[in-house]
Parts: C-alpha cells; structure tokens; sequence
C-alpha cells in the first residue's frame, strides 16, 4: 500500500514536470514531450523482458516455482509497456516524420520483440497442462532474452534508422541539459515503481491460478 | 566421447535417408513454391528486394519441415532409448548437426532453382553463396532448440512456425538486405552482414546447447 500512495506521488509530480515545469526542445517544440513518457515506457519494457528472463533462469537453475509466476508476471508486464511504447512511438513519428509507421529499424526491432512474446503467449497457452511445461517456457524466455540485444541493439544499427540517437547511446552519455534530464529520470523512477506494483499483483493472481489448478488436479 | 557423438550423428543420417521423410517434404515443398511464384509470375518480378524476400522466405519455410528430426524421437518413443547410449549433449550435437546439413543443402537447392527458374542475375556470386550458408546455418541453429521444445511440448505443425519466425526474423531480415545487394549492380561490403550471422547463430547455440539437456531430461 505503501507503495502505491508513493508512486502516486511521484507519477503526479512526474507529470506535472513533464506537462508545465519543464520547457519544451528546441526545434521539436511541445511535441518534445512525449519523450518523458515513451523512453521510460521502453525502459520498463525492456527491464521487464530481462527480470522475465533471469526468473526464467532462475526457475531452470533451481526448479523453484515462485521463478516461474515472477517471469510469468514480468512477460505480462513488459508486453503491456511495449504496446505503450509502440503508441507513443507511433504518436510521435506522426508528428515529426508524417506517418505513425515508417519501418524504421527501430520501430521494426520493438515490433519483434512484441512478436516473440506473443509466440511465449501461445507456448504458455499450450504447455499450461503440461508437466514440464514451466521449463518449456523457461528455455524459450532465455533464448528470447539472449536473441533481444540482437533485435534492440545490433540489428537497428546495421542500418540507417530516422531515429535521434537513443538517450542512452554507444558513448554512455545522456544527451539532455539537466532540467530534461531531471525529468526524464523522475518519469522513469516513476514507471519503475508501476513495474514492481504490477509484478506484486500479477505474481499473486499467477500464484492463485496455480494453486487453484493444483487442487482440481 | 566424439565415437558417440559420430555414432550418433550417423545414426541419424542413416535414420533420415532410411525414412526420407525431412528429405521428401523439404524437396517438395521448395520445388513446388518457386515453380508455383514463377508459374504465376510469369518470370515478371524485377525488383532484386522482392527476389530475396521470396527466396529467404521459401527457404525459411522449408526449414521449418526440418523439425520432424525431434518429432520422429517423440513418436516412436525412441527418446528414452537414446538417453540410455547418449548423453542430451551429444544428442542436441547431433541434431544441430544433421539440422544444419538439411538447411544448407535446402538453402543451396532452394537457391539454384530460384536463380534458374527467375533468371535472376547474381551480381556478387561470392558473397551471395556465403551468405546463403551461414543464413541457413543461423536458421538451422536458432531453430534446433525451439524444434525440442515443440516436440516435448507435443504441439506440430503451427506453434513451431510461431515460436521460430520471431527469433529467426532479425537473420532472415540481414540476409534479406544483403542478397538484395547481391542481386543488384552495387558495390557493397558483406562483412558485416556475415559476421551478424554468426555471432547470432554463435550465441544462440551455446545457449542452446546449455539448456537442451534441462528439457531433455525432463521429458
């Protein structure tokens, strides 16, 4: 509960930053905004896929079913936030390129990756009354989390990509003047704080539906 | 340890051309679509990208019927057996193998026929043959692991397909790009392309080499 009331807190303060302390880009003007919230959304996404994969790992190493309800959850998390940064992504390349999909190598690699998790959503469905279907699951999310530095970092870049270089580039910099960089970095605290809310209530529902197909077994 | 890996790896093979079954539907199936896109073509495609997505998409395609390598093991019960001789690391060594052997043969066929039935012209013959192995051996190695998976998890057909297309679309994509070079005049550097294969196809066999024995065993 704690929590919650905290994250509150930060998420208005957050967008109160975002929507009127903060001044806006230059040449990119209002629109400039949304970055606030698509790099954080895409921050999440892609904390979420690794935790899903450690879990995964974890649930391979030590056969520990908690492992496998937080990778569950955390799959079901970083799907949610992808489909967000696909739309913010979208919204903004509206305005600044004209259309909502330009098969930008960037926009291509996140579709990718939403697309290997709709594949671990069909293997779930599938192996869900399996005996060993946890750890069917598990290898593949490993195998999705060794082939998406692939998909996010090396494929876009064998390419010429529309898109700015990303805020946290090849040289480790971030390129912001500190107000922008302030923002940003509350706004990701802020999604990070939603992220472990909403890994705490999926891993309790994914443990519920566990313990329930246990006793109709 | 390698007399049991070879032994294994020819025990496949002889398995394989004894059944003929990978064989047969590979060479049907590959057959059967670039006639068809040339039938209904009518040898009018010009573009060199929409020749190699034609040509990448047909031999990913076929390798998708490569996974009844795992299913024979499924079907006739014969898993158990080979865990009694082979340990799961030279069991997915094997396969891995054999898989890549089909792929770079259907990869070799699919493409010769290709350029023969469209009359395309290879402007970078070099590159275009090395590309066209180590694509099908990137593919044949991502696919090795998710066509246990599918076997254990006893679903054919679709979920394979569904499973492998995500996390084979980044090599089928550079090799797209890159054989559309190989099909145009410009001068161009393969390299890179090349090296993406391999160290993805590297990475991902090591991997899957680590995790094959946890599902393996567990079947």
């Amino acid at each position: 509960m704690i929590l919650i009331i905290v994250d509150a807190l930060v998420m208005l303060v957050s967008l109160y930053l975002i929507f009127i302390w903060v001044p806006p880009a230059a040449i990119l003007g209002e629109t400039s905004r949304i970055v606030y919230l698509h790099v954080p959304l895409a921050w999440v996404a892609t904390l979420a896929f690794v935790v899903a994969g450690l879990a995964a790992i974890q649930y391979i190493r030590k056969n520990t079913i908690a492992s496998i309800h937080y990778a569950r959850s955390s799959v079901h998390v970083g799907f949610f936030f992808s489909i967000l940064t696909v739309i913010t992504g979208s919204l903004w390349a509206k305005v600044m390129w004209g259309s909502y999909w330009n098969w930008d190598p960037r926009e291509t690699s996140i579709t990718l990756l939403l697309l290997v998790y709709i594949a671990y959503f069909s293997l779930h469905q599938i192996v869900r009354t399996n005996p060993n279907g946890a750890m069917l699951e598990s290898v593949y999310l490993v195998i999705a989390l060794v082939a998406s530095p692939f998909l996010i970092f090396v494929a876009p870049r064998l390419y010429s990509s529309l898109h700015p270089e990303p805020v946290i580039n090849t040289q480790g910099a971030i390129l912001l003047d500190t107000e922008m960089r302030m923002v940003l970095l509350i706004s990701v605290a802020a999604f990070t704080l939603l992220y472990i809310i909403l890994m705490k209530i999926l891993f309790k529902i994914h443990k519920l539906d566990y313990l329930s197909n246990e006793d109709e077994s | 340890m390698i007399k049991a890996l070879v032994c294994n790896i020819i025990k496949d093979f002889r398995i394989e051309f004894r059944s003929k079954v990978v064989i047969s539907l590979i060479l049907s199936f590959s057959v059967m679509v670039t006639i068809s896109i040339g039938f209904a073509s009518g040898g009018m495609i010009g573009s060199p990208m929409v020749h190699a997505i034609l040509l990448w998409v047909i031999i990913f395609f076929s390798g998708m019927n490569t996974a009844h390598i795992f299913y024979r093991e499924i079907e006739e019960n014969t898993a158990l057996f080979n865990l009694m001789y082979y340990s799961p690391e030279h069991i997915f060594i094997s396969k891995l193998f054999v898989h890549c052997i089909i792929m770079m043969a259907v990869a070799v066929i699919v493409g010769l026929l290709y350029l023969f039935v469209m009359d395309v012209s290879v402007y970078n013959p070099l590159s275009f043959a090395i590309l066209l192995l180590t694509g099908s051996i990137a593919l044949a190695v991502c696919t090795t692991i998710i066509a246990a998976i599918t076997a254990i998890a006893q679903a054919r057909g679709g979920l394979f397909t569904i499973l492998s297309f995500p996390i084979t679309l980044p090599i089928i994509t550079v090799a797209i790009k890159s054989t559309t070079q190989c099909f145009s005049k410009e001068i161009f550097s393969s390299f890179s392309a090349i090296l993406f294969l391999l160290a993805f196809s590297t990475l991902l066999g090591v991997v899957s080499y680590i995790l094959f024995p946890y599902i393996w065993r567990e079947f």
